[in-house]
């Protein structure tokens, strides 16, 4: 197939550079691009990995091993190659392998090689996508909705180089070194911080703004797919002069040196001002910065590779809302150029205390965008609802919580006999099969008999959802009233986090003598948001009527589907003042609920309790003197949580300055 | 392929000395050393591989039966031994056998051959990871992501040092008994108590603050991959030394003796931090014993108790599950120290 040529290509100019380095030198570690869809991001990719020299490798060996670096050969070719063996040698274009985010564990990782078991009863290994990728390029669209579990096996390949192998009655361990290219729209849920720091460099994808680039863009488009081998020959200069441009940045690229000076900035600037975590940042932008060198051509790296060295591989290192470049000049009105190590060893290496005081002032919440701090929030509740591993099997996909599955993806863990077999467990298959092999006649070596009675099903587990029911409390009191605007904020918190988790949501809110489900089990979170904006307060609290709806709720739910996880989100301050009969004068609208939430507690709903009443914190800006502050040890709230068995939070008041970045919750 | 030499890491001293520990008394019951991403917690675990002592083993055995120990042997080699037999017997240095953590249950504990099975029509048992780790080192890379099933199989053959397996008509037990290593990032989950329990050591790490330090990370991997052999040429003396500093402290340290106050100092403080259980004075005494002997001392002082103390007891400290941790292991430590000083 014939590849757009990357020197043809309009914009992403900073995906390109990034593709360049990592080209210049791979132990940079990938790059991980941002942003929406159709801005080019995996054309720019496949002709990066086409413009890639050819590259020599032995012939016969299917992870295409290096015939001149035995620290990164399998241990097949190592061992001929340490036996003196002259081992065959054929060039190739560099590999551009996609990684789909259906993939199965089996063709990602490497299994068991099924034609050549049945047909002739050996049993050999058949590499997955990780060893087609070795030495090339390995491509992952929305890397960010990768399955943990296939995530799990990149983890490894990616930092160490080496895939290893321990499953389904194969034991391998091969090479797959490989320049991992992510893309991501991070509204669609956040790249786990492990698979996050493994990933060398971070750019933004480009939107075209300028009008003439764009019609640049479509002509060249147009052209191209009109006569791609035309349009290849056009190019085919361009193309060759910037494969001999890496080509001679590869070659200098071990001897551009970086000063000691340079060495400080860096290490002081991603150590102490940035407080990256671990030391791959360090070793990320020197890597970066002396490919950025290689790449001009120069023997020296100067101020400005520095700079953009960090733009690249800082941004998803640091936390969020830190501006790189302030922090850079900062850290080099400290270092001033010249100083020598003896007059700055000790004193550098304790922390300083203020400088971070400072330094959140000066960036704090008034500097940061509107969706940052969505982000916050939803950070502040992003492991507020766990639910514990489950060996019931769901059908349902999503990623709350783990959980068998009867689906056809997912880990797998183990196989079992069944009837009917409809996803194979293969190892187990044959094992059962083997042992009978003689007496159902197979020649040697010949194809393999099998009876269904030796069929072995696989068991399988990967994560599941939640449907996330939301019971409010909606009557009205002047604690009610001060909480609204924090009660909204932690709700599109939670909404947020259930998008990202996959979830369906519910809510419904209880005041005068009702329950009334505001929102019923969806999927349609523009829905639920405006059901959140909508949220208003009034009337008095039938607290035990709310619990008796919302428990009517999940177990409806789970007569629908039995399988599926209703959770339980309780939002009140445990006062009540209707029985459940909606009886006003009643002398037991507190005894109720009690009795509610213990029937729910026994029909094994999980819950999580957040108390709306004033937090034991405190805060002169809050509440009137006149109204009850709890003991915590007895305050209404804590007694339903206790009844519900539910994780119990004190919803934070919102302080003084009406910021919206302050706490939101305290564990209770 | 190379590894890093364990001798070139760069700080992180609690974490390179109680794998070393470990390395010369496999008794003191493995590590588990949590901390953030990208503070060379594999590189560690992968670079002390190089510099582990020789074992003496069976030669034609997959579960390396120590030759002169009935005790210890697999079923074959017992028979061997007691029929009178001459074991053959070799020499090769200790393993550190890697658990990836999509491992299936088959492969760790080993099942039916298949190839055998198909060849010959008969059951064998083929070896899985635990026969490979036994008398060496399993490694278990983000072991708070491992599944728990594996979990269980891996505590069941640590708590007897044998590997019990019933499957696919294979009726087989073998020795299991290896050095659990785990690294973790709590960022990514806790593990599960009983499990971090079973490790005898544990190691919180952070990355290195100080500058001059930082700047000799980068320096020094940037010579490994520019040029990794001369590299290790550079570092092969170091890395020797520390392999015979290893090896002769594993001859002494059965000989360390431990006087009657040092005894007391041990209980006084798993009493002090109201520790669970009795596993954290055995340990304690355990790496005491081992560091003193790596330190070429011969008896036990209340120093050499100070230093392995963080790493025995910060695992084992009482917590209620709401409850934030008031104090460091340090800090603790130090309130004891300053308490029973005289």
């Amino acid at each position: 197939m014939t590849v757009f040529p990357l020197s043809a290509m309009v914009g992403q100019s900073k995906m390109r550079l990034a593709l360049l380095l990592n080209a210049i030198n791979p132990l940079i570690g990938g790059v991980l691009v941002c942003g929406r869809r159709g801005t080019g991001k995996s054309t720019m990719a496949r002709a990066f990995s086409a413009l890639l020299p050819m590259s020599p490798g032995v012939a016969d060996c299917p992870y295409f091993c290096d015939p001149v670096a035995p620290q990164a050969m399998c241990t097949d070719c190592y061992r001929r190659y340490a036996h003196g063996e002259n081992l065959p040698i054929t060039d190739r274009p560099t590999p551009f392998v996609t990684l789909p985010l259906n993939a199965s564990e089996d063709r990602v990782a490497g299994s068991i090689d099924v034609a050549a078991t049945l047909l002739s009863g050996s049993y050999n290994f058949a590499p997955g996508l990780l060893a087609a990728a070795n030495r090339g390029l390995l491509y992952v669209d929305e890397i960010n909705l990768l399955n943990d579990h296939i995530a799990d096996i990149l983890l490894d390949a990616a930092a160490l180089g080496v895939h290893r192998v321990e499953c389904d009655g194969i034991s391998v361990a091969h090479p797959a070194r490989f320049v991992l290219v992510g893309t991501m729209n991070p509204e669609e849920g956040q790249l786990r911080p492990q698979l996050l720091d493994r990933i060398g460099l971070y750019v933004e994808a480009e939107d075209l703004r300028e009008q003439s680039a764009r019609i640049t863009l479509v002509e060249r488009r147009i052209a191209f797919d009109r006569d791609p081998a035309a349009f290849v020959e056009l190019w085919a200069n361009q193309e060759k002069a910037l494969q001999a441009r890496i080509q001679a940045a590869r070659h200098v690229l071990n001897t551009v040196r970086i000063s000691r000076y340079f060495r400080q900035v860096i290490a002081h600037l991603v150590g102490r001002e940035l407080r990256a975590q671990g030391h791959r940042g360090d070793l990320v932008v020197t890597r970066t910065a002396r490919a950025l060198a290689a790449w001009d051509n120069r023997l020296e790296v100067e101020q400005a590779d520095i700079e953009q060295a960090i733009m690249l591989a800082m941004p998803h290192r640091s936390r969020p809302g830190a501006s790189l470049m302030q922090r850079l000049a900062r850290t080099q009105e400290q270092l001033p150029p010249g100083g020598t190590d003896s007059e700055q060893p000790e004193d550098l290496g304790t922390i300083d205390e203020d400088l971070e005081e400072r330094t959140n002032e000066r960036e704090g919440p008034a500097g940061l965008s509107r969706p940052l701090r969505g982000a916050l929030d939803a950070a502040q509740v992003k492991s507020l609802i766990s639910l514990p591993r489950d060996r019931q099997a769901r059908h349902e996909s999503g990623r709350r919580f783990v959980s068998l599955t009867t689906r056809r993806s997912g880990r797998f863990i183990r196989d079992r006999q069944a009837h009917p077999v409809t996803d194979i467990a293969f190892s187990a298959t044959i094992r059962a099969a083997a042992l009978h092999q003689q007496e159902r006649g197979r020649a040697s070596g010949g194809k393999l008999e099998l009876r269904p009675d030796d069929l072995r099903q696989k068991v399988r587990e990967r994560k599941t959802r939640a449907l996330l029911i939301f019971v409010v409390d909606g009557s009205d009191s002047v604690m009610a009233r001060q909480f609204m605007p924090q009660t909204k904020r932690l709700l599109l918190a939670l909404l947020q986090n259930a998008y990202e988790k996959r979830d369906r949501v519910a809510m419904l809110v209880f005041r005068f003598a009702q329950g009334r489900v505001v929102l019923p089990p969806t999927r349609n979170f523009a829905r639920a948001r405006r059901s959140v904006e909508e949220l208003y307060i009034g009337g008095c609290t039938p607290l035990a009527t709310g619990l008796l709806e919302g428990l009517r709720l999940a177990e409806t739910e789970r007569l629908r589907d039995p399988t599926s996880a209703p959770v339980l989100i309780v939002l009140t301050d445990g006062l009540a003042n209707i029985d459940l009969s909606g009886n006003m004068r009643s002398i037991t609208p507190r005894r109720d609920a009690l009795s509610v939430a213990r029937e729910i507690a026994a029909r094994r709903i999980p819950s999580l309790m957040i108390d709306t009443s004033r937090a034991p914190v405190s805060n002169p800006f809050v509440g009137e003197a006149q109204l009850p502050i709890y003991d915590e040890e007895m305050s209404p709230g804590k007694e339903l949580a206790l009844a519900l068995a539910a994780d119990y939070y004190h919803l934070c008041p919102p302080d003084s300055r009406g910021s919206s970045t302050s706490t939101l919750l305290k564990r209770g | 392929m190379y590894t890093y030499p364990f001798s070139a890491l760069v700080g992180q001293d609690r974490m390179t000395l109680a794998l070393i520990l470990n390395a010369v008394q496999p008794a003191i019951g493995g590590v588990l050393i949590r901390g953030e991403k990208g503070t060379a917690k594999s590189t560690a675990v992968r670079a002390l591989a190089a510099v582990l002592p020789e074992l003496t083993v069976v030669e034609d055995c997959p579960f390396s039966c120590p030759p002169d120990q009935p005790e210890n042997m697999c079923d074959s080699c017992r028979v061997r031994f007691e029929a009178g037999q001459m074991l053959p017997v070799t020499h090769r240095q200790m393993r550190v056998v890697d658990l990836p953590i999509n491992a299936s249950e088959d492969r760790v504990v080993g099942t039916l051959d298949i190839e055998h099975a198909l060849r010959e029509g008969r059951r064998r048992f083929e070896p899985g990871v635990l026969a490979e780790a036994n008398r060496g080192i399993l490694y278990v890379d983000e072991v708070n992501l491992l599944d728990d099933y594996v979990v269980d199989l891996l505590l069941d053959a640590a708590a007897m040092g044998v590997n019990i397996v019933e499957r696919e008509g294979i009726s087989f037990s073998h020795p299991a008994r290896f050095i659990l290593v785990g690294t973790m990032n709590p960022e990514e989950g806790e593990l599960r108590p009983q499990l971090t329990d079973r490790f005898g050591l544990c190691v919180d790490i952070t990355s290195i603050s100080n500058i001059l330090q930082r700047i000799e990370i980068v320096e020094r991997r940037e010579r490994y991959e520019a040029n990794p052999t001369a590299f290790l040429a550079e570092y092969a003396e170091a890395e020797q030394t520390l392999r015979e500093r290893i090896t002769s402290a594993a001859r002494k340290a059965p000989f360390v003796t431990i006087p009657r106050s040092v005894a007391e100092l041990i209980a006084l403080i798993n009493i002090e931090l109201d520790v669970d259980g009795h596993r954290g004075d055995i340990v304690m005494r355990r790496a005491a014993q081992t560091y003193t002997a790596y330190c070429g001392d011969g008896q036990i002082t209340s120093e050499h108790v100070y230093a392995i103390a963080p790493m025995a007891l910060a695992h084992r400290l009482k917590r209620l599950p709401l409850q934030q941790v008031p104090h460091s292991i340090d800090e603790l430590l130090a309130g004891i120290r300053k308490k029973y000083a005289q």
